[in-house]
Protein backbone atom coordinates (compact mmCIF):
# COMPACT_ATOMS: atom_id res chain seq x y z
CA UNK A 1 0.00 0.00 0.00
CA UNK A 2 0.90 3.32 -0.99
CA UNK A 3 1.07 5.67 2.21
CA UNK A 4 0.41 9.35 2.40
CA UNK A 5 3.41 11.84 2.60
CA UNK A 6 3.49 13.44 6.41
CA UNK A 7 3.02 16.33 4.63
CA UNK A 8 0.29 15.54 2.78
CA UNK A 9 -1.57 14.40 5.58
CA UNK A 10 -0.94 17.43 7.52
CA UNK A 11 -2.06 19.89 5.24
CA UNK A 12 -4.63 18.28 4.24
CA UNK A 13 -5.44 18.24 8.60
CA UNK A 14 -5.12 21.96 8.77
CA UNK A 15 -7.35 22.72 6.10
CA UNK A 16 -10.23 20.47 8.22
CA UNK A 17 -9.35 21.94 11.59
CA UNK A 18 -9.54 25.52 10.18
CA UNK A 19 -13.24 24.43 9.29
CA UNK A 20 -13.63 23.12 12.79
CA UNK A 21 -17.49 24.97 13.87
CA UNK A 22 -16.45 25.10 17.53
CA UNK A 23 -15.36 28.23 19.03
CA UNK A 24 -12.62 27.94 20.65
CA UNK A 25 -12.96 27.61 24.77
CA UNK A 26 -16.91 26.90 24.31
CA UNK A 27 -16.67 22.92 25.45
CA UNK A 28 -14.27 24.14 28.65
CA UNK A 29 -17.03 26.56 29.45
CA UNK A 30 -19.91 24.21 28.55
CA UNK A 31 -18.16 21.92 31.23
CA UNK A 32 -18.54 24.50 34.02
CA UNK A 33 -22.01 25.41 33.41
CA UNK A 34 -25.07 24.07 35.09
CA UNK A 35 -26.63 22.44 31.96
CA UNK A 36 -23.04 20.10 32.45
CA UNK A 37 -23.33 20.25 36.47
CA UNK A 38 -26.87 18.83 35.84
CA UNK A 39 -25.85 15.56 34.21
CA UNK A 40 -23.62 14.96 36.27
CA UNK A 41 -25.94 14.98 39.28
CA UNK A 42 -28.80 12.96 37.25
CA UNK A 43 -25.97 10.53 36.00
CA UNK A 44 -24.80 9.89 39.69
CA UNK A 45 -28.93 9.51 40.68
CA UNK A 46 -28.91 6.88 38.03
CA UNK A 47 -29.33 3.17 39.90
CA UNK A 48 -26.77 0.63 38.64
CA UNK A 49 -29.36 -0.76 36.66
CA UNK A 50 -29.21 -0.66 32.82
CA UNK A 51 -31.42 -0.77 30.12
CA UNK A 52 -32.47 -3.23 28.49
CA UNK A 53 -30.80 -4.06 24.92
CA UNK A 54 -31.42 -2.04 21.79
CA UNK A 55 -31.93 -3.86 18.79
CA UNK A 56 -31.87 -1.04 16.47
CA UNK A 57 -30.82 2.47 16.04
CA UNK A 58 -33.84 4.51 17.75
CA UNK A 59 -36.40 1.55 17.64
CA UNK A 60 -35.77 0.49 21.35
CA UNK A 61 -36.99 -2.43 22.08
CA UNK A 62 -37.99 -4.83 19.52
CA UNK A 63 -37.70 -7.07 22.41
CA UNK A 64 -39.75 -9.71 23.41
CA UNK A 65 -38.57 -11.89 20.42
CA UNK A 66 -37.92 -15.40 21.97
CA UNK A 67 -39.34 -14.58 25.19
CA UNK A 68 -42.33 -15.88 24.57
CA UNK A 69 -40.81 -18.69 22.81
CA UNK A 70 -39.46 -19.43 26.45
CA UNK A 71 -42.44 -18.06 28.36
CA UNK A 72 -44.00 -21.25 29.85
CA UNK A 73 -47.25 -20.60 31.59
CA UNK A 74 -50.08 -19.13 30.53
CA UNK A 75 -52.50 -16.54 31.79
CA UNK A 76 -55.95 -17.48 32.28
CA UNK A 77 -57.90 -14.42 31.33
CA UNK A 78 -56.74 -11.00 30.69
CA UNK A 79 -59.24 -8.51 32.90
CA UNK A 80 -60.11 -6.21 30.23
CA UNK A 81 -60.46 -2.90 33.02
CA UNK A 82 -57.44 -0.44 32.80
CA UNK A 83 -55.74 -0.20 36.00
CA UNK A 84 -56.92 -4.07 37.35
CA UNK A 85 -54.28 -6.18 38.98
CA UNK A 86 -51.48 -7.90 36.58
CA UNK A 87 -52.34 -11.59 36.65
CA UNK A 88 -50.20 -14.23 39.19
CA UNK A 89 -48.19 -15.12 36.16
CA UNK A 90 -47.49 -11.26 34.86
CA UNK A 91 -46.33 -10.89 38.64
CA UNK A 92 -44.21 -13.66 38.77
CA UNK A 93 -42.21 -12.47 35.32
CA UNK A 94 -41.94 -9.14 36.24
CA UNK A 95 -40.53 -10.29 39.46
CA UNK A 96 -38.08 -12.46 37.64
CA UNK A 97 -36.19 -9.39 36.04
CA UNK A 98 -33.99 -9.57 38.92
CA UNK A 99 -33.52 -13.51 39.35
CA UNK A 100 -29.66 -13.43 39.45
CA UNK A 101 -28.83 -10.18 39.39
CA UNK A 102 -26.58 -8.99 41.58
CA UNK A 103 -27.97 -6.08 43.85
CA UNK A 104 -26.55 -3.26 41.84
CA UNK A 105 -27.74 -4.49 38.82
CA UNK A 106 -31.42 -4.92 39.97
CA UNK A 107 -34.26 -2.84 38.41
CA UNK A 108 -36.71 -3.74 41.70
CA UNK A 109 -40.06 -2.80 39.96
CA UNK A 110 -43.17 -1.96 42.40
CA UNK A 111 -44.35 -5.75 41.58
CA UNK A 112 -47.46 -5.00 43.95
CA UNK A 113 -48.50 -2.60 41.90
CA UNK A 114 -48.07 -4.13 38.95
CA UNK A 115 -51.30 -3.28 36.30
CA UNK A 116 -53.15 -3.38 33.31
CA UNK A 117 -51.65 -0.04 31.14
CA UNK A 118 -53.51 -1.16 27.72
CA UNK A 119 -55.66 -3.58 26.06
CA UNK A 120 -56.53 -4.70 21.91
CA UNK A 121 -58.19 -7.62 21.44
CA UNK A 122 -56.86 -10.69 22.85
CA UNK A 123 -53.17 -9.01 23.80
CA UNK A 124 -52.75 -7.00 26.57
CA UNK A 125 -49.95 -5.05 28.52
CA UNK A 126 -48.92 -4.80 31.94
CA UNK A 127 -46.35 -2.25 33.78
CA UNK A 128 -45.07 -1.87 37.32
CA UNK A 129 -43.51 1.55 37.94
CA UNK A 130 -39.77 1.70 38.92
CA UNK A 131 -38.10 4.13 41.18
CA UNK A 132 -37.24 7.55 40.02
CA UNK A 133 -38.99 6.82 36.34
CA UNK A 134 -39.16 3.81 34.13
CA UNK A 135 -40.95 0.92 34.08
CA UNK A 136 -40.98 -2.78 33.91
CA UNK A 137 -43.81 -4.42 31.46
CA UNK A 138 -44.63 -7.48 30.06
CA UNK A 139 -47.37 -7.91 26.93
CA UNK A 140 -49.98 -11.07 26.92
CA UNK A 141 -50.51 -12.04 23.90
CA UNK A 142 -53.55 -15.06 23.40
CA UNK A 143 -53.44 -15.79 27.27
CA UNK A 144 -49.56 -16.29 26.57
CA UNK A 145 -47.00 -13.75 28.78
CA UNK A 146 -44.08 -12.87 26.59
CA UNK A 147 -41.88 -12.32 29.18
CA UNK A 148 -40.84 -8.88 30.91
CA UNK A 149 -38.57 -6.02 30.17
CA UNK A 150 -37.78 -3.35 32.11
CA UNK A 151 -37.09 0.65 30.69
CA UNK A 152 -35.05 2.67 32.88
CA UNK A 153 -35.82 6.48 33.44
CA UNK A 154 -32.51 7.32 31.26
CA UNK A 155 -33.67 5.58 28.84
CA UNK A 156 -37.33 6.57 28.56
CA UNK A 157 -35.68 10.25 28.27
CA UNK A 158 -33.33 9.05 25.39
CA UNK A 159 -36.22 7.36 23.48
CA UNK A 160 -39.31 8.22 24.12
CA UNK A 161 -40.97 5.85 21.88
CA UNK A 162 -40.90 2.40 23.25
CA UNK A 163 -42.06 -0.65 20.84
CA UNK A 164 -42.20 -4.20 21.27
CA UNK A 165 -43.14 -6.88 19.05
CA UNK A 166 -43.07 -10.44 20.27
CA UNK A 167 -43.62 -13.30 18.73
CA UNK A 168 -43.04 -17.13 19.11
CA UNK A 169 -41.05 -19.56 16.55
CA UNK A 170 -41.97 -21.23 14.35
CA UNK A 171 -42.88 -17.88 12.59
CA UNK A 172 -45.29 -18.53 9.80
CA UNK A 173 -47.23 -15.79 6.76
CA UNK A 174 -50.13 -16.55 9.01
CA UNK A 175 -48.60 -15.82 12.48
CA UNK A 176 -50.29 -13.32 14.78
CA UNK A 177 -48.59 -9.94 15.45
CA UNK A 178 -48.63 -7.72 18.23
CA UNK A 179 -47.12 -4.24 18.76
CA UNK A 180 -47.28 -2.90 22.08
CA UNK A 181 -44.96 -0.11 24.18
CA UNK A 182 -44.86 3.22 25.43
CA UNK A 183 -44.32 6.73 24.65
CA UNK A 184 -43.32 9.68 26.62
CA UNK A 185 -43.87 12.40 23.73
CA UNK A 186 -46.27 14.88 26.14
CA UNK A 187 -48.84 16.05 23.03
CA UNK A 188 -49.00 12.82 22.05
CA UNK A 189 -52.05 10.55 21.91
CA UNK A 190 -51.92 7.76 19.11
CA UNK A 191 -49.73 5.34 17.23
CA UNK A 192 -50.13 4.53 14.17
CA UNK A 193 -49.05 1.51 12.17
CA UNK A 194 -48.39 1.45 8.23
CA UNK A 195 -47.15 -1.54 6.66
CA UNK A 196 -46.11 -1.81 3.53
CA UNK A 197 -49.38 -3.05 1.52
CA UNK A 198 -50.57 0.68 2.33
CA UNK A 199 -52.88 -0.69 4.95
CA UNK A 200 -53.00 1.23 8.69
CA UNK A 201 -54.06 0.22 12.31
CA UNK A 202 -53.73 2.40 15.18
CA UNK A 203 -54.61 2.70 18.55
CA UNK A 204 -55.23 5.18 20.94
CA UNK A 205 -52.71 5.91 24.17
CA UNK A 206 -53.83 4.85 27.55
CA UNK A 207 -51.35 6.91 29.82
CA UNK A 208 -48.86 6.66 27.01
CA UNK A 209 -49.30 3.11 26.90
CA UNK A 210 -50.63 1.15 23.62
CA UNK A 211 -50.99 -2.28 21.91
CA UNK A 212 -52.24 -3.06 18.85
CA UNK A 213 -52.87 -6.40 16.78
CA UNK A 214 -51.87 -6.56 13.52
CA UNK A 215 -55.40 -6.98 11.64
CA UNK A 216 -55.34 -10.25 9.46
CA UNK A 217 -55.06 -8.88 6.18
CA UNK A 218 -51.65 -7.45 6.72
CA UNK A 219 -50.02 -9.78 8.62
CA UNK A 220 -48.49 -11.03 5.14
CA UNK A 221 -46.47 -7.66 4.99
CA UNK A 222 -45.77 -7.65 8.42
CA UNK A 223 -43.94 -10.57 7.97
CA UNK A 224 -42.16 -10.02 4.57
CA UNK A 225 -41.35 -6.44 5.07
CA UNK A 226 -40.46 -3.14 7.80
CA UNK A 227 -43.16 -1.03 8.85
CA UNK A 228 -43.63 2.15 10.19
CA UNK A 229 -44.56 3.59 13.72
CA UNK A 230 -45.89 6.83 13.60
CA UNK A 231 -46.70 8.38 17.13
CA UNK A 232 -49.59 11.44 16.21
CA UNK A 233 -50.48 14.47 17.93
CA UNK A 234 -54.23 15.03 18.78
CA UNK A 235 -54.17 16.98 15.34
CA UNK A 236 -53.16 13.80 13.59
CA UNK A 237 -49.59 15.44 12.87
CA UNK A 238 -46.53 13.19 13.21
CA UNK A 239 -44.35 13.66 16.33
CA UNK A 240 -42.05 10.80 15.54
CA UNK A 241 -41.67 8.08 13.07
CA UNK A 242 -39.76 4.75 13.41
CA UNK A 243 -39.38 1.72 11.27
CA UNK A 244 -39.94 -1.53 12.75
CA UNK A 245 -38.34 -4.16 11.07
CA UNK A 246 -40.21 -6.86 9.48
CA UNK A 247 -41.10 -10.03 12.04
CA UNK A 248 -39.22 -13.07 10.18
CA UNK A 249 -36.98 -15.62 11.45
CA UNK A 250 -33.59 -14.47 12.29
CA UNK A 251 -30.70 -15.31 9.01
CA UNK A 252 -28.29 -17.75 10.05
CA UNK A 253 -25.40 -16.90 10.92
CA UNK A 254 -22.03 -16.24 8.07
CA UNK A 255 -20.41 -19.12 7.33
CA UNK A 256 -17.22 -17.21 8.62
CA UNK A 257 -18.28 -16.41 11.77
CA UNK A 258 -18.54 -18.01 15.42
CA UNK A 259 -22.08 -18.81 16.11
CA UNK A 260 -21.62 -19.13 20.66
CA UNK A 261 -24.18 -19.29 23.18
CA UNK A 262 -23.33 -18.64 26.72
CA UNK A 263 -24.87 -21.22 29.65
CA UNK A 264 -26.30 -20.07 32.79
CA UNK A 265 -28.92 -20.74 35.21
CA UNK A 266 -31.06 -18.22 36.99
CA UNK A 267 -29.58 -19.27 40.16
CA UNK A 268 -26.83 -16.56 39.31
CA UNK A 269 -26.06 -14.52 35.90
CA UNK A 270 -22.82 -13.24 36.71
CA UNK A 271 -21.92 -16.76 35.96
CA UNK A 272 -20.94 -18.17 32.89
CA UNK A 273 -21.41 -22.20 33.12
CA UNK A 274 -20.11 -23.12 30.28
CA UNK A 275 -19.94 -21.94 26.22
CA UNK A 276 -21.03 -24.01 22.73
CA UNK A 277 -21.56 -23.00 19.50
CA UNK A 278 -19.85 -23.66 15.69
CA UNK A 279 -16.77 -22.10 14.12
CA UNK A 280 -16.30 -21.74 10.55
CA UNK A 281 -15.09 -25.02 8.54
CA UNK A 282 -11.56 -23.16 8.31
CA UNK A 283 -11.28 -22.95 11.87
CA UNK A 284 -8.30 -25.69 13.63
CA UNK A 285 -8.48 -23.80 16.88
CA UNK A 286 -10.01 -22.24 19.11
CA UNK A 287 -9.76 -20.12 22.42
CA UNK A 288 -11.53 -19.04 24.89
CA UNK A 289 -9.61 -15.67 26.23
CA UNK A 290 -10.62 -14.28 29.39
CA UNK A 291 -11.15 -10.79 30.75
CA UNK A 292 -7.77 -11.10 32.70
CA UNK A 293 -5.73 -12.30 29.52
CA UNK A 294 -5.45 -16.35 30.36
CA UNK A 295 -6.55 -18.30 27.65
CA UNK A 296 -8.13 -21.54 27.41
CA UNK A 297 -8.12 -24.20 24.67
CA UNK A 298 -11.82 -25.34 23.66
CA UNK A 299 -11.85 -28.55 21.87
CA UNK A 300 -13.51 -28.63 18.12
CA UNK A 301 -15.75 -31.48 16.80
CA UNK A 302 -15.09 -32.98 13.70
CA UNK A 303 -18.67 -30.71 12.74
CA UNK A 304 -17.09 -27.82 13.86
CA UNK A 305 -19.09 -27.59 17.07
CA UNK A 306 -18.21 -27.00 20.60
CA UNK A 307 -18.72 -27.12 23.91
CA UNK A 308 -16.95 -26.17 26.89
CA UNK A 309 -17.82 -26.66 30.62
CA UNK A 310 -16.06 -23.27 32.14
CA UNK A 311 -14.10 -24.38 35.88
CA UNK A 312 -15.77 -23.31 38.57
CA UNK A 313 -13.24 -21.34 39.32
CA UNK A 314 -13.58 -18.71 35.97
CA UNK A 315 -17.17 -18.98 36.01
CA UNK A 316 -17.06 -15.54 37.67
CA UNK A 317 -14.71 -14.18 35.07
CA UNK A 318 -17.25 -12.69 32.58
CA UNK A 319 -19.34 -11.03 35.38
CA UNK A 320 -18.44 -7.51 34.52
CA UNK A 321 -16.28 -7.47 31.50
CA UNK A 322 -16.67 -9.53 28.10
CA UNK A 323 -13.76 -12.64 27.07
CA UNK A 324 -12.98 -13.65 23.28
CA UNK A 325 -13.54 -16.69 21.61
CA UNK A 326 -10.65 -16.47 18.58
CA UNK A 327 -10.74 -19.00 16.11
CA UNK A 328 -7.82 -20.28 13.98
CA UNK A 329 -6.89 -21.36 10.19
CA UNK A 330 -4.26 -24.22 10.05
CA UNK A 331 -1.70 -20.89 9.30
CA UNK A 332 -2.53 -19.25 13.06
CA UNK A 333 -4.25 -16.74 11.39
CA UNK A 334 -7.56 -15.36 12.87
CA UNK A 335 -10.13 -15.52 11.37
CA UNK A 336 -13.22 -15.18 13.56
CA UNK A 337 -13.78 -13.69 17.10
CA UNK A 338 -17.12 -13.39 19.28
CA UNK A 339 -16.84 -11.33 22.30
CA UNK A 340 -18.67 -14.08 25.38
CA UNK A 341 -20.13 -12.33 28.30
CA UNK A 342 -22.33 -12.70 31.70
CA UNK A 343 -26.34 -12.11 31.45
CA UNK A 344 -25.37 -9.46 34.00
CA UNK A 345 -22.95 -8.11 31.72
CA UNK A 346 -25.35 -7.71 28.99
CA UNK A 347 -27.60 -5.69 31.31
CA UNK A 348 -25.22 -3.48 32.50
CA UNK A 349 -24.25 -3.05 29.33
CA UNK A 350 -26.80 -0.82 28.27
CA UNK A 351 -26.20 -0.68 24.64
CA UNK B 1 -14.39 -7.11 41.89
CA UNK B 2 -17.62 -6.64 44.16
CA UNK B 3 -21.10 -6.10 43.02
CA UNK B 4 -22.68 -5.89 46.29
CA UNK B 5 -21.54 -4.16 49.45
CA UNK B 6 -23.60 -1.26 47.89
CA UNK B 7 -22.63 1.99 50.37
CA UNK B 8 -19.41 1.66 49.94
CA UNK B 9 -18.95 1.04 46.72
CA UNK B 10 -21.43 3.45 45.71
CA UNK B 11 -19.22 6.08 47.33
CA UNK B 12 -16.30 4.96 45.78
CA UNK B 13 -17.85 4.64 42.03
CA UNK B 14 -19.53 8.27 42.58
CA UNK B 15 -16.05 9.98 43.30
CA UNK B 16 -14.12 8.03 40.74
CA UNK B 17 -17.05 8.66 38.28
CA UNK B 18 -17.03 12.48 38.88
CA UNK B 19 -13.48 12.77 38.35
CA UNK B 20 -13.79 11.07 34.91
CA UNK B 21 -16.81 13.54 34.15
CA UNK B 22 -14.97 16.57 35.64
CA UNK B 23 -11.70 15.58 33.78
CA UNK B 24 -13.48 14.31 30.44
CA UNK B 25 -17.16 16.10 29.77
CA UNK B 26 -15.39 19.43 27.54
CA UNK B 27 -13.88 16.62 25.28
CA UNK B 28 -17.11 14.38 24.90
CA UNK B 29 -19.07 17.43 24.90
CA UNK B 30 -16.95 19.21 21.89
CA UNK B 31 -16.99 15.95 19.81
CA UNK B 32 -20.79 15.87 20.18
CA UNK B 33 -21.37 19.43 19.47
CA UNK B 34 -19.10 19.61 16.35
CA UNK B 35 -21.60 17.08 15.27
CA UNK B 36 -24.94 17.61 16.20
CA UNK B 37 -27.44 20.84 17.74
CA UNK B 38 -26.63 22.14 21.08
CA UNK B 39 -29.16 20.25 22.71
CA UNK B 40 -28.74 16.73 20.84
CA UNK B 41 -24.67 17.18 22.39
CA UNK B 42 -26.13 18.00 25.69
CA UNK B 43 -28.29 14.92 25.84
CA UNK B 44 -24.85 12.77 23.73
CA UNK B 45 -23.39 14.02 27.14
CA UNK B 46 -25.44 12.78 29.22
CA UNK B 47 -25.96 9.15 27.38
CA UNK B 48 -22.56 8.83 27.02
CA UNK B 49 -21.65 9.59 30.84
CA UNK B 50 -24.69 7.47 31.41
CA UNK B 51 -22.95 4.42 30.21
CA UNK B 52 -19.52 5.11 31.57
CA UNK B 53 -21.48 5.01 34.94
CA UNK B 54 -22.56 1.68 34.82
CA UNK B 55 -19.79 0.32 33.39
CA UNK B 56 -17.28 2.28 35.32
CA UNK B 57 -15.40 -0.86 35.86
CA UNK B 58 -14.35 -1.27 32.00
CA UNK B 59 -13.24 2.55 31.31
CA UNK B 60 -9.97 2.29 30.13
CA UNK B 61 -6.65 4.33 30.76
CA UNK B 62 -7.18 7.14 29.10
CA UNK B 63 -10.49 7.29 29.26
CA UNK B 64 -10.98 9.67 26.31
CA UNK B 65 -11.01 7.61 23.52
CA UNK B 66 -13.41 5.12 25.30
CA UNK B 67 -16.08 8.02 25.52
CA UNK B 68 -15.85 9.37 22.30
CA UNK B 69 -16.25 5.70 21.13
CA UNK B 70 -19.01 5.67 23.17
CA UNK B 71 -20.30 8.96 22.38
CA UNK B 72 -20.18 8.22 18.60
CA UNK B 73 -22.13 4.93 19.39
CA UNK B 74 -24.67 7.51 21.09
CA UNK B 75 -24.86 10.25 18.27
CA UNK B 76 -25.91 7.32 15.51
CA UNK B 77 -28.69 6.03 16.86
CA UNK B 78 -30.13 9.95 17.09
CA UNK B 79 -28.89 10.65 13.97
CA UNK B 80 -29.30 7.74 11.63
CA UNK B 81 -32.28 8.83 10.32
CA UNK B 82 -31.53 12.79 9.57
CA UNK B 83 -30.54 13.04 6.06
CA UNK B 84 -27.30 13.69 5.03
CA UNK B 85 -27.92 17.56 4.04
CA UNK B 86 -29.70 18.50 7.09
CA UNK B 87 -26.18 17.71 8.72
CA UNK B 88 -24.63 20.06 6.19
CA UNK B 89 -26.73 22.59 6.72
CA UNK B 90 -26.51 22.41 10.21
CA UNK B 91 -22.80 22.54 10.19
CA UNK B 92 -23.04 25.65 7.84
CA UNK B 93 -25.78 27.26 10.20
CA UNK B 94 -23.08 27.31 12.69
CA UNK B 95 -20.52 28.26 10.92
CA UNK B 96 -22.52 31.79 10.52
CA UNK B 97 -23.36 32.15 14.05
CA UNK B 98 -21.67 35.44 15.73
CA UNK B 99 -17.79 34.72 15.88
CA UNK B 100 -17.61 31.66 14.39
CA UNK B 101 -14.39 31.35 12.19
CA UNK B 102 -16.62 32.19 8.73
CA UNK B 103 -17.16 35.39 10.45
CA UNK B 104 -13.83 36.52 12.09
CA UNK B 105 -11.99 35.20 8.87
CA UNK B 106 -12.24 36.20 4.83
CA UNK B 107 -12.15 32.81 3.90
CA UNK B 108 -15.88 31.56 4.51
CA UNK B 109 -15.87 29.70 1.04
CA UNK B 110 -13.03 27.89 1.76
CA UNK B 111 -14.22 26.61 5.11
CA UNK B 112 -17.77 25.59 3.18
CA UNK B 113 -15.72 23.83 0.48
CA UNK B 114 -13.88 21.59 3.20
CA UNK B 115 -17.35 20.71 5.09
CA UNK B 116 -19.24 20.33 2.19
CA UNK B 117 -16.08 17.90 1.19
CA UNK B 118 -16.26 16.28 4.29
CA UNK B 119 -19.67 15.47 3.60
CA UNK B 120 -19.63 13.51 0.71
CA UNK B 121 -17.31 11.41 1.83
CA UNK B 122 -18.64 8.18 3.90
CA UNK B 123 -19.78 7.89 7.27
CA UNK B 124 -16.49 6.25 8.41
CA UNK B 125 -13.97 8.53 6.63
CA UNK B 126 -15.49 11.53 7.73
CA UNK B 127 -14.93 10.72 11.46
CA UNK B 128 -11.53 9.38 10.78
CA UNK B 129 -10.78 12.60 9.83
CA UNK B 130 -12.65 14.34 12.27
CA UNK B 131 -11.57 12.50 14.92
CA UNK B 132 -7.58 13.88 14.15
CA UNK B 133 -8.22 17.29 12.80
CA UNK B 134 -11.03 17.85 14.99
CA UNK B 135 -10.83 16.05 17.95
CA UNK B 136 -6.87 16.07 18.07
CA UNK B 137 -6.46 12.32 18.87
CA UNK B 138 -3.40 10.40 17.72
CA UNK B 139 -3.68 7.31 15.64
CA UNK B 140 -4.13 5.13 18.27
CA UNK B 141 -6.47 7.00 20.04
CA UNK B 142 -8.38 7.92 17.26
CA UNK B 143 -8.54 3.92 16.14
CA UNK B 144 -9.98 3.52 19.84
CA UNK B 145 -12.56 5.66 19.56
CA UNK B 146 -13.79 4.52 16.16
CA UNK B 147 -13.71 1.43 17.32
CA UNK B 148 -11.08 -0.56 14.55
CA UNK B 149 -7.45 -1.31 14.57
CA UNK B 150 -5.14 0.99 14.47
CA UNK B 151 -4.65 -0.45 10.34
CA UNK B 152 -7.95 -0.25 9.88
CA UNK B 153 -7.80 3.46 11.06
CA UNK B 154 -4.93 4.38 9.10
CA UNK B 155 -6.45 3.13 5.85
CA UNK B 156 -9.35 5.00 6.75
CA UNK B 157 -7.40 8.22 7.07
CA UNK B 158 -5.39 7.69 4.43
CA UNK B 159 -8.79 7.06 2.07
CA UNK B 160 -10.25 10.19 3.70
CA UNK B 161 -6.95 12.07 2.97
CA UNK B 162 -6.98 11.69 -0.23
CA UNK B 163 -10.86 12.15 -1.26
CA UNK B 164 -10.46 15.42 0.38
CA UNK B 165 -7.21 16.03 -1.86
CA UNK B 166 -8.77 15.09 -4.83
CA UNK B 167 -11.80 17.03 -4.01
CA UNK B 168 -10.12 19.94 -2.28
CA UNK B 169 -8.05 20.18 -5.65
CA UNK B 170 -7.05 23.92 -5.84
CA UNK B 171 -6.86 24.46 -2.10
CA UNK B 172 -4.66 21.34 -1.43
CA UNK B 173 -2.17 22.48 -4.06
CA UNK B 174 -2.32 26.13 -2.87
CA UNK B 175 -1.48 25.23 0.75
CA UNK B 176 1.01 22.26 -0.57
CA UNK B 177 3.04 25.41 -2.41
CA UNK B 178 3.93 27.16 0.69
CA UNK B 179 0.89 28.84 1.70
CA UNK B 180 -0.66 28.48 5.12
CA UNK B 181 -4.50 27.89 5.89
CA UNK B 182 -6.79 30.31 5.03
CA UNK B 183 -8.04 30.32 8.34
CA UNK B 184 -6.93 29.11 11.84
CA UNK B 185 -7.49 25.60 13.22
CA UNK B 186 -10.02 26.12 16.04
CA UNK B 187 -8.83 23.10 18.28
CA UNK B 188 -10.70 22.21 21.26
CA UNK B 189 -10.25 19.08 23.40
CA UNK B 190 -7.44 16.63 24.21
CA UNK B 191 -4.41 16.36 22.18
CA UNK B 192 -2.19 13.64 22.87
Amino acid sequence: MTMESPVGGETIDSLVGAADPLEPGSAVSWAASPAAEAILRRVLAEPLIAARPRVSGALVAVGFAAALALASGTVVAAVHLLGGPAPPQVTRDLSAVDQGMPGDLRYNPDVSHARLVAVAGTSSMYAADLAGGGYCGELVVQGRAAGAICVTALSLAAHPVQVSVPFSEPITPRSPVTVGGRVTLPAATAVVLRYADGGIDRASLTSGYYVIEVTAPHLGSVHAADFSLRVVDAAGSTLEELTVPAVMEEAPPPSNSIDATTISDSSDFTKVLGVDGHVPASATSLVLRFPDGRDLQVRLQPDHSFHLDIPADLQRAFAVRPGLLVARDAAGDIIATQAIESVAAARAAGM
Amino acid sequence: MRLTGRTTIDAERSERFERLYRASAAAVYAYARRRAAPDMAEDVVADTFAVAWRRLESVPEPPVPWLLGTARRVLANRVRSEQRHERLLRRLHALESPGSPSEAEPASVSVAMVLEALDRLSAREREAVMLVAWDGLDGAAAAAAAGCTRTAFSVRLHRARRHLRKQLGPSAQMTDQGRPPAVSPAHEGPRT
